[in-house]
């Protein structure tokens, strides 16, 4: 059986999933397994503590300060994902692609770098922890805002997203399994990145 | 101020001045040769032309039921496409001819892109479809989502980048870039840097010379092929994870440990090559 992942699973959660059948699929999938449902309240019960909790390790503060750090420019005045006018010309700089999150994006790191907190050995950098909700939140608009029917573009950009979704799965495997490891940590901040200029390429 | 003008107004939108829809049209303007030429069809096969006159042309065919307007402002010649709801599938063809020296700004939903002899800098993308450059100079960035690029014979600050398409830069010089998420990488210059190549999926095959320091070659799964010049001076910093690395220079040839920097000929600047499962294999004009 196929199931949703957590970024999926907060999305639905927070009914910002544009697509109406991810929607329903979603829905009808919660009503029958366990192992989601039990999911779902565990982000649920995240997503209200997320604001309030101490932090547990130190690492956490950290993650939280980078991931504000990093994310502290993605708020554009309108979304892109909405159908707004808020879309910014094409940025040739290099980190010009934050303009493209869409402005809900941060209310979901909360969810997002808990979910990855609660799994993750306190053993792991925290600025890898702020890249992968970094990452997560852009994946999820990519997900959002593309599909695997319909423009080639948009397949297109479907594709790169899910390929590297697998890639950033590998390589966060490899780093539970040789924490620090620069190359790994390098490998992943590449693909990172390569997937937040994805955001650049989305079909207007 | 602003100045519109219908430079074409073809057979279907203009009844009683019918013209067959097969037929060409011609519009011409006068314009400087440092303007700026910007143009957006939705879905077409656009060919842009330097040329050595200080004017703009645009040639089109197969465009019956559409209309191109021109704005004119301060040396910005914006040529603007209007179709009826019942003509957005129609492909249609446009030649657009400029000076040589004036900067080029195109973007378009699905059809080919080709643009050649220009040399004041172009911009060019496509969400379906291709984009094909040859003999430009200046800053050059060349793009298609779900298509092939490919840039010859230009020099200058030069981006060639896909989504799903194969990118192929040949006899490029200058500060070369190509970029692509699941498409091959396929690079030949003269003495060029820095070279930056990153693919995801794809494979880099790069052949040239490397100039100066900061290239840098870089895949997640692809392999990464570097035929590089028998005389080139440089150190390869190889970062791979689960692939191998093969040196076959200067007599030299057998696998190479990964992280242990790779000195060719004299050494000198550094280069990266980074992958996580793809090989690597590096040829010095052998």
């Amino acid at each position: 059986m196929k199931h949703p992942d957590d970024v999926l699973l907060s999305a639905w959660l927070e009914d910002d999933l544009d697509d109406a059948a991810q929607r329903a699929w979603i829905s009808d999938h919660v009503e029958v397994c366990i192992q989601c449902r039990d999911a779902v309240q565990e982000l649920t019960a995240l997503a209200r503590r997320a604001g309030e909790e101490p932090p547990e390790w130190p690492g956490k503060e950290a993650a939280w300060e980078l991931l504000r750090e990093r994310l502290g420019g993605a708020q554009p005045s309108t979304s892109p994902m909405r159908g707004g006018t808020g879309r910014p010309k094409y940025k040739g700089a290099r980190w010009g692609w934050r303009l493209w999150l869409p402005t809900g994006a941060a209310a979901s790191l909360a969810v997002i770098l808990a979910a990855l907190l609660m799994r993750s050995p306190a053993s792991v950098d925290p600025s890898v922890l702020a890249l992968l909700a970094e990452d997560a939140v852009v994946a999820r608009t990519l997900e959002s805002a593309t599909g695997s029917e319909g423009a080639a573009g948009s397949q297109a950009v479907w594709s790169a997203n899910r390929m590297i979704s697998q890639g950033v799965d590998d390589l966060e495997r490899a780093l539970r399994a040789r924490p620090g490891d620069p190359a790994l940590t390098m490998l992943l901040r590449r693909a990172v990145e390569h997937r937040a200029q994805l955001l650049t390429e989305m079909p207007r | 101020m602003m100045r519109s003008v219908m430079i074409a107004c073809f057979a279907v939108a203009c009844a009683g001045t019918a013209t067959p829809a097969t037929a060409q049209q011609q519009i011409d303007e006068a314009m400087p040769a440092s303007g700026v030429v910007v143009f957006q069809p939705s879905k077409a096969q656009l060919e842009v032309v330097g040329w050595a006159r200080d004017s703009v042309r645009l040639v089109a065919r197969n465009a019956a039921g559409i209309v191109v307007e021109l704005d004119r402002s301060a040396g910005v010649f914006e040529l603007h496409e209007r179709r009826a709801e019942r003509d957005t599938a129609v492909l249609a063809s446009y030649t657009l001819y400029v000076p040589a020296t004036a900067t080029v700004r195109v973007r378009m939903q699905a059809g080919e892109i080709s643009l050649r002899n220009l040399r004041g800098g172009v911009r060019a993308g496509i969400v379906e479809g291709s984009v094909l450059g040859d003999s430009l100079s200046g800053d050059v960035e060349l793009s298609s989502v779900a298509g092939p690029v490919e840039l010859r014979r230009s020099s200058g600050r030069l981006l060639a980048r896909s989504v799903a398409g194969d990118v192929v830069m040949s006899q490029v010089t200058g500060i070369v870039r190509a970029r692509s998420t699941s498409g091959d990488l396929t690079i030949a210059t003269g003495l060029a840097g820095p070279v930056e190549a990153e693919t995801y999926s794809g494979v880099i095959s790069f052949e040239g010379a490397l100039a100066g320091a900061g290239s840098s070659f870089a895949t997640h799964s692809g392999d990464i092929h570097l035929r590089l010049s028998a005389a080139q001076d440089a150190v390869a910093l190889v970062t791979n994870v689960e692939g191998r690395v093969t040196l076959m220079c200067g007599g030299r040839a057998g696998r190479v440990a990964a992280g242990q920097p790779v000195v060719l000929g004299d050494g000198g600047e550094s280069f990266d090559v980074i992958t996580f499962t793809g090989n690597v294999r590096i040829n010095c004009g052998d």
